[in-house]
């Protein structure tokens, strides 16, 4: 049996006195792909919210387990650093900050929250490079400050990016296919696919069947109204891509 | 301040020298507008006149100033006496800057100019400190020369540890030249510094500020462009200590058509400081092709910090790029979540956060990098 990731039971969460999820289950184990689709404003954004650690969401009741732990109370690094990444949405940008130093911040404290020493900065460098190229991403870019002046597409490269630097047990895509076009949606998604393995798991929020395609999915989750209304497997998307979402409501 | 003090600064008028009468009218120019208080200045800056009170001898003495490099040819640094300079040398400042108090009283009382001639390329960065020795009143003038398509650097070290400095450095930079001015404030005084820029063709001025006074400063800044092309920046990184106020004042007159201006700040304010920003722009209506911008940013790290900003435009004419911005507040929520959810804590993503934005001006190669406070090195 395989090893679970995430456990999510009876989820109840609201955001400044209003209800936006309403008892959500979700189940994850260990070396699966899950897709959460569902209609604007069905708390997808908020249920990755949570799972990051974002403050002014009140958890009301239920609970959410990550490698065994409950992280309802956890601060977001700390959340961070059991292994859970989120690829935002809309990565803000970061004057004065190059993606480099970045990277080798947010990877040293990784590594020290593990117990690990950090890499040399020749060793990292290399980590580094190897990562950016699966990405398509030169030196360049790495000087470049955080986000600052990025199109949609760079930004969601950079997202990419700093998964694959650091690693995660479990990674939580929101709607990364957005502002992607058809080639950069192939790098991104070969990128991501390419570290997928035994030893992680992905949760991948979308509107579109598109990138799932890319990353075939294990499970397909349809969220309306803060639950989960239907489970299945790949099959389900194709049914939403021709159906839409309103007959699941 | 004081009657007392007044006596003091006549007393030193009546000393004989080349331009007395020149100087006493510009003394009694000073009197008529008096220090700037609360009441009389422009803006939001702190009260110098109460400041005044506190000095107990205004007697004027000499600030200590040093400068590091070799004298030569090609760079000579002297001290001049009034008599050795002619008069549209040392009363320019007054056909450009009218109801500047702090400038006149400089004018008008002080006994010490330093000049400074670059007339070579400087591959070193040439270094001058300014320090003041007691509770004294100060009233130093420098004068530096940049000649025709020279460049250099200059450090510029503000040290004054008693009294009241009023300090008056003036640059002037010929056709073709290209100066690089790194400011360090650490004064623990109080402090008025009034730099004027006077920029010949094509000229290129870039002042980098680090201001961290322990006390309250002033810093303002007058940039002439005279002639076509020019182009100047000023980018202020401002952290006063606590209970600090640190004021800047940046005037740009564009004076000749297809000229550059640039002006920000990024302030970062923690208990008790205080730090004003005004940035002037002035655009004739017979000049062509300009461009400026100003850009403010402040932080305000606990509630009783303050920024105050203030961009101003005065443009005739249509033919101009302009723009302005300002936001003042404390860290992006969700800048510091988006950082946070990397693994790292609030606290480091602060830092982060704040090094970023004083990275914008003083990156990692800058000589500035060294004089941060610590937290920011």
């Amino acid at each position: 049996m395989s090893k679970e990731l995430l456990n999510i039971k009876d989820l109840h969460v609201d955001v400044e006195g209003k209800k936006i999820l309403k008892g959500l289950n979700l189940n994850i184990n260990m070396n699966e792909i899950h897709a959460i689709m569902g209609p604007n404003g069905a708390g997808k954004s908020v249920l990755s919210n949570v799972l990051s650690g974002k403050e002014n969401y009140n958890v009301s009741s239920g609970s959410i387990k990550f490698c065994g732990k409950d992280i309802v109370d956890l601060l977001p690094n700390e959340i961070s650093n059991l292994g859970l990444f989120m690829a935002f949405q809309y990565p803000v940008e970061i004057p004065g900050v190059t993606i480099m130093n970045f990277l080798k911040t947010i990877h040293e404290s990784k590594r020290k929250a593990n117990g690990n020493e950090p890499f040399s900065p020749s060793e990292f460098l290399n980590y580094v490079r190897e990562k950016a190229e699966i990405l398509g991403l030169d030196d360049d870019v790495l000087k470049r400050q955080l986000n600052v002046g990025f199109s949609g597409g760079e930004k969601k490269r950079n997202e990419a990016l700093q998964l694959l630097v650091l690693d995660p047990v479990l990674a939580i895509l929101d709607e990364t296919d957005s502002g992607l076009d058809v080639d950069a949606l192939d790098i991104v998604s070969n990128g991501i696919k390419g570290i997928n393995n035994k030893n992680n798991s992905f949760l991948i929020i979308t509107h579109y069947k598109k990138l799932l395609e890319k990353i075939p999915p294990n499970k397909v989750h349809i969220l309306a109204d803060g639950k989960i209304v239907k489970s299945g497997g790949p099959e389900l998307a194709h049914e939403i891509e021709n159906k839409g979402f309103e007959s699941f409501n | 301040m004081t009657n007392l003090a007044l006596d003091n600064l006549e007393k030193n008028l009546k000393k004989e020298d080349t331009y007395k009468s020149e100087r006493i009218g510009i003394f009694e120019d000073f009197v008529k507008v008096g220090l700037p208080s609360n009441k009389v200045d422009r803006w939001k800056y702190f009260d110098l006149s109460s400041k005044a009170k506190k000095v107990k001898n205004t007697n004027i003495k000499d600030s200590i100033i040093s400068i590091s490099g070799k004298k030569s040819d090609k760079l000579n640094f002297y001290t001049a006496q009034k008599k050795d300079i002619t008069p549209d040398i040392y009363f320019k400042p007054k056909e450009f800057i009218k109801n500047e108090p702090m400038l006149d009283l400089n004018l008008s009382c002080s006994n010490q100019v330093n000049i400074l001639d670059i007339k070579s390329d400087q591959e070193e960065i040439i270094t001058i400190t300014i320090e003041s020795d007691g509770e004294n009143l100060y009233l130093p003038r420098i004068i530096i020369n940049i000649d025709k398509g020279i460049s250099a650097k200059i450090l510029l070290k503000n040290l004054s540890s008693s009294g009241l400095t009023n300090l008056l450095i003036e640059y002037s930079l010929e056709k073709d030249s290209n100066l690089e001015i790194y400011r360090f404030n650490n004064s623990e005084s109080t402090l008025v510094e009034t730099n004027i820029v006077y920029l010949k063709e094509r000229s290129n001025l870039n002042l980098i500020n680090l201001s961290t006074p322990k006390g309250s400063s002033r810093f303002q800044l007058f940039s002439l462009h005279l002639e076509s092309f020019s182009f100047s920046s000023c980018n202020t990184i401002s952290i006063p200590s606590d209970n600090s106020n640190d004021d800047i004042l940046i005037d740009n007159s564009l004076m000749n058509s297809d000229c550059e201006n640039k002006s920000g700040i990024r302030a970062i304010l923690d208990s008790k400081s205080i730090c004003s920003f005004q940035s002037l722009i002035y655009i004739k209506d017979s000049v062509i092709g300009s461009k400026a911008e100003q850009d403010c940013k402040g932080f305000l790290l606990s509630d009783d910090s303050v920024m105050n900003a203030k961009p101003q435009m005065n443009i005739f004419n249509d033919d101009v790029i302009c723009k302005h911005g300002a936001t003042i507040g404390s860290l992006d929520k969700q800048e510091i979540f988006y950082l946070c959810s990397r693994g790292i804590n609030k606290e480091e993503a602060e830092k982060l956060l704040l090094n970023g934005h004083i990275s914008e001006y003083i990156n990692e190669n800058s000589i500035l990098r060294d004089y941060l406070p610590g937290d920011f090195r």
